[in-house]
């Protein structure tokens, strides 16, 4: 503990603790205990060698241990580096795919406002602008939530606070809430779910979240009329929530990278529909972050089931 | 009247776009991804083509090639309207012949109305 302090002191090795690298994948760190080892190495040899100077075998066994012992530390260090660059591109592709995320909204905001101050408009196209502008900055609330929340889990710092819930009780609001946004897409919404449930064992705020991602994901992603099956089940010590939609699916060659941060499949672009790219990568971590599964079947043109798993609550 | 192409995925930014262009007496025909927009650039030869970058089906380098090969629309000017400012980017658009590059969160849509009487044809 005090080491930790004196490096926090001394604001040595602070990139490594910056991304949350242990020492041995630090490359500063391993450089310094190489150099200390390599030093006492060569002293005790020559100390060895001065007093065993009849078997020049054991100074030659101790330089060859030395050296293995250098060969495996340069290993990791070469991986600390790897470690570290990789850190840092991912960051600033974040920034970089974040801001390019932002601007449209931006963008959309910006020109609807030049629109309505040129004064060209009819009434018709103003009141459209203004709708614009609305949806537009919920859009930019939404994604700025959504970074806040992918930025906390690569940080480790994403609170959560299990505790026991009825996930029955959390999916029904849900659904209820979701039932008019679905109807005026020509969706219906069902739950399913058995007499008795137990409870979970996981954070209810964070949970919703999971649950009107899955939903919502259905409704967007349905074309025409469709319909979405929720249902609940026990599954060994674990409660199992099935998101069922007939909506386009995931293409096959896209399915594995649907966890990803930002990742979009080729024909829900094409459907023109908006979404951040994020909605999955966060559901993913809380579900793990409960000591739970999240998978999916889907077939293209078909349809997607979500399914996720939830502990009882013992 | 001169007619425009404008070659934009996002339906906000096409209907403001559209819009401003219309409002100055310029005939619109948009392209929601990179495949329509070729196709009606060949169609309708348009005096000028905005066009995005990250696009639907085949993304605007790829557009921009196709048509900077294509004899019957090659001098066509593209105005390269889009969100990605990385040098790289910019760099490779006007190498495949993109007549101006504007990143859209920069600028104004009289701006970019600008833009367009410079170099319509």
């Amino acid at each position: 503990m005090e080491v930790k302090v004196l490096f926090v002191k001394l604001n040595l090795f602070r990139e490594c603790r910056e991304y949350g690298l242990s020492p041995w994948q630090c490359p500063s760190f391993i450089f310094l205990v190489l150099g200390v080892v390599n030093i006492v190495a060569m002293l005790s040899t020559y100390a060895i060698a001065n007093r065993y100077t009849d078997q020049p075998e054991i100074a030659a066994l101790i330089v060859i241990g030395v050296s293995a012992f250098i060969f495996i530390v340069s290993q990791s260090v070469t991986q600390g580096f790897d470690k570290l660059a990789q850190a840092n591109k991912l960051k600033t592709e974040f920034v970089s795919i974040a801001s390019h995320q932002l601007r449209t909204p931006l963008s959309a905001i910006r020109w609807s406002l030049n629109l309505l101050k040129g004064g060209r408009c009819s009434p018709s196209e103003t009141a459209s602008f203004l709708d614009l502008i609305q949806e537009n900055s919920e859009r930019m609330i939404k994604l700025v939530s959504d970074l806040l929340d992918v930025s906390r889990i690569e940080m480790g710092k994403n609170t959560f606070m299990p505790r026991q819930t009825n996930i029955y009780v959390l999916a029904q609001k849900i659904v209820n809430a979701s039932a008019l946004f679905a109807k005026a897409n020509n969706v219906s919404i069902s739950l399913e779910a058995p007499e008795s449930l137990p409870n979970v064992y996981t954070d209810p705020d964070k949970i919703f979240i999971v649950i009107q991602n899955l939903i919502d994901n259905s409704v967007k992603y349905i074309k025409g009329k469709g319909e979405i099956r929720v249902a609940l089940q026990q599954d060994d010590g674990f409660v199992r929530m099935a998101v069922r939609d007939t909506g386009v699916g995931i293409p096959k060659l896209q399915q594995k990278h649907i966890f990803q941060k930002f990742f979009r499949s080729d024909n829900i672009m094409k459907h023109q529909t908006v979404g951040t790219g994020l909605g999955l990568f966060i559901s993913k971590a809380v579900v793990e972050q409960s000591g739970g599964k999240i998978w999916f079947e889907s077939e293209e043109g078909k349809g997607t089931t979500f399914y996720f798993t939830l502990p009882i609550y013992k | 009247m001169k007619t425009i192409l404008l070659i934009e995925d996002e339906p906000t930014l096409q209907k403001a776009l559209s819009t401003a262009l219309s409002q100055e007496g310029y005939d619109v025909k948009n392209a929601l991804d990179g495949e329509i927009g070729l196709r009606l650039a060949r169609e309708t030869k348009p005096n000028i083509i905005l066009l995005d970058l990250i696009l639907p089906k085949m993304d605007g380098f790829e557009v921009l090639e196709e048509l900077k090969k294509d004899d019957s629309v090659k001098d066509i000017p593209v105005i390269v309207l889009t969100n990605l400012e990385s040098t790289q980017d910019i760099e490779r658009a006007l190498a495949l012949g993109a007549t101006n590059y504007l990143v859209k969160a920069n600028y104004d849509l009289k701006d970019i109305v600008e833009k367009v009487r410079d170099n319509i044809k």
